[in-house]
């Protein structure tokens, strides 16, 4: 019951820097910046990706900063391309860790990805071969990353649409190691989970028996899109329309597992009104407390 | 494979990344039909950031077009890195050089205005300079004044009415009659004092006398390079103008 009565308090509005409830949040759009500021939704928190704020001023960061002062805020980042042979370039992680300094976000995450070859930047996460040496280089990079900011980082399993033949280590234990070898945590994207089962052809089940669960410090929830690739199916990661039922499930099942976790809703493209998220974050809550409310149940009997 | 995975994205070939992917092709998609979904993310990216950079032209181009031109740009100016606010700034030269769009060359300087808005609008913020902060200016020196301007101000000359073009293509705005782009000049600052950004058309004087305190030259200089523009050139009005607009962020005064 008392979770209950937390859970729908509103947004910790005076106390911006407390850990936040473990309950839904939404991708910071700057279509939303105004609704967001003359509504003062009850939501948990926001997400932004810092590559966005890097900025000398303007009213980006002046909207951010008064959102910030009633809203927890969690930094995603897009652009440190920790998967890339070379080292993250040092003028990025200067400019994260001002904002990092700045905002005091509760989260900072990054992907399993590279995006950067040299001074060219490739506009996507791209797939990082699951290999020994391919652990080796993230994990230095993460480290480095780490020791930069002076805090730990969540890295996010990513969508992909190849693999590559000589892998040696599957995902989630792959991860898995990472988070040994650096202590960062893990962002565990439930649609990219989704998306890669179904193109891989796996059993999204068994990839989260094997992935640490207890290292999640968030999770992401979002729409794919189905598209045809020479007669097979193939869901492509476009964070353009709302979040799908076998997404859903999965949700319950990581919270009924592990207990609630602070939730992302992402949504990139096609983007509806505020409302529409709220909603979605809303959704998110109700989801999370229905799966975690047996366990309650249990505690409860013995108290 | 890195090196080989950049390789097929910019369209140089497939042959030495496919060899490492894994799957049998009758079992799945085929490996150029595999890259291609991280070819089109990356060329979508790219013009959805150009898109936002550019609302005006998007319209005076119409979508399709705007973006046959976006993704010819993304081939040969792709990024340098992962901050893609400041990616595409190039676009305008290009746009300059576009056979398909020869027809319309008022359409780069379009693309200058709108570059010009959005470094105004993530620029540096600074308090602005008023009047009464050269209150303490002896006025045997004003001469020698340096003003420096605010770190968000942008200078736009263009030999068509662009500022026009750029409000009718973003405001809805049907003109009554043709604009007559020939033999109508604009000269523009573009400056964000606070929140928003304003477009401000100059006359040509105004423009040289900024451009010239811009490049760090004196009052007296700047106000010499106006009055080579036109001799009647108001020194007190244009600068009691700029000053009230928030035009500049401080002022220097060599001993």
């Amino acid at each position: 019951m008392n979770d209950r009565v937390a859970a729908s308090a509103p947004a910790g509005a005076s106390e911006p820097n407390r850990p936040p409830p473990n309950r839904a949040g939404v991708g910071l759009k700057s279509e939303h910046y105004r609704t967001i500021l003359e509504t003062r939704p009850d939501i948990g928190w926001f997400e932004v990706h810092p590559e966005n704020y890097m900025l000398e001023g303007g009213p980006p960061l002046r909207y951010l900063e008064a959102i910030r002062a009633d809203y927890p805020l969690s930094l995603h980042g897009v652009g440190m391309s920790l998967g890339s042979c070379e080292a993250p370039p040092r003028d990025h992680l200067d400019r994260l860790k001002a904002l990092v300094e700045r905002f005091e976000p509760f989260l900072v995450s990054e992907h399993l990805s590279w995006s950067r070859i040299g001074d060219r930047f490739l506009a996507d996460l791209l797939p990082v071969p699951l290999t020994r040496e391919a652990l080796g280089v993230m994990a230095d990079n993460v480290a480095r990353a780490q020791d930069h900011l002076g805090r730990r980082m969540l890295i996010e399993n990513p969508s992909t649409y190849l693999r590559f033949e000589h892998e040696e280590i599957p995902e989630p234990e792959f991860l898995a190691e990472l988070a040994r070898r650096t202590g960062c945590g893990l962002l565990l994207d439930l649609n990219n989970l989704f998306v890669c089962a179904s193109n891989h052809g796996f059993d999204p089940l068994a990839w989260l028996d094997a992935f640490a669960l207890g290292a999640v410090g968030e999770i992401h929830l979002a729409g794919h899109a189905v598209d045809d690739a020479d007669g097979h199916v193939i869901r492509v990661d476009d964070h353009g329309s709302p979040v799908g039922e076998e997404v859903w499930a999965l949700y319950r099942e990581v919270i009924a597992r592990r207990g609630a976790i602070p939730t992302l809703i992402e949504r990139d493209a096609n983007l509806p009104p505020f409302d529409a998220l709220l909603e979605e974050a809303r959704h998110a809550d109700r989801v999370a407390r229905e799966a975690s409310e047996p366990r309650a149940e249990v505690a409860a009997g013995y108290a | 494979m890195q090196a080989a995975f950049a390789a097929a994205m910019a369209g140089e070939g497939d042959g030495a990344i496919a060899g490492t992917l894994a799957g049998r092709e009758e079992e799945g998609p085929r490996a150029r039909t595999r890259l291609d979904i991280y070819r089109n993310n990356i060329a979508s990216a790219l013009v959805r950031t150009l898109e936002g950079l550019y609302p005006a032209l998007v319209r005076l181009m119409g979508r399709d077009f705007f973006a046959r031109v976006a993704r010819d740009y993304a081939r040969s100016h792709p990024p340098a890195h992962g901050r893609l606010l400041e990616y595409g700034f190039h676009l305008p030269e290009f746009v300059a050089g576009y056979e398909a769009a020869s027809r319309y060359p008022w359409f780069a300087d379009v693309g200058r205005l709108e570059v010009a808005w959005h470094r105004a609008y993530i620029s540096a913020e600074a308090k602005a300079l008023r009047a009464h902060d050269l209150a303490g200016v002896p006025p045997a020196r004003m001469a020698d004044l340096g003003l420096v301007l605010h770190p968000s101000c942008q200078r736009l000359a263009s030999r068509y009415p662009v500022s026009r073009i750029w409000r009718i293509a973003l405001e809805d705005e049907v003109p009554e009659g043709a604009i007559e782009v020939e033999g109508d000049a604009e000269w523009l600052l573009v400056v964000r004092p606070g929140a928003e950004v304003e477009v401000r058309t100059l006359e040509e004087s105004g423009f040289a006398f900024l451009g010239a305190l811009a490049a760090g030259r004196s009052l007296g200089a700047a106000y010499e390079s106006a009055c080579a523009v036109d001799p009647d050139f108001d020194l007190q009005a244009h600068l009691a103008g700029l000053l009230a607009g928030e035009t500049f962020a401080g002022f220097r005064l060599d001993p």
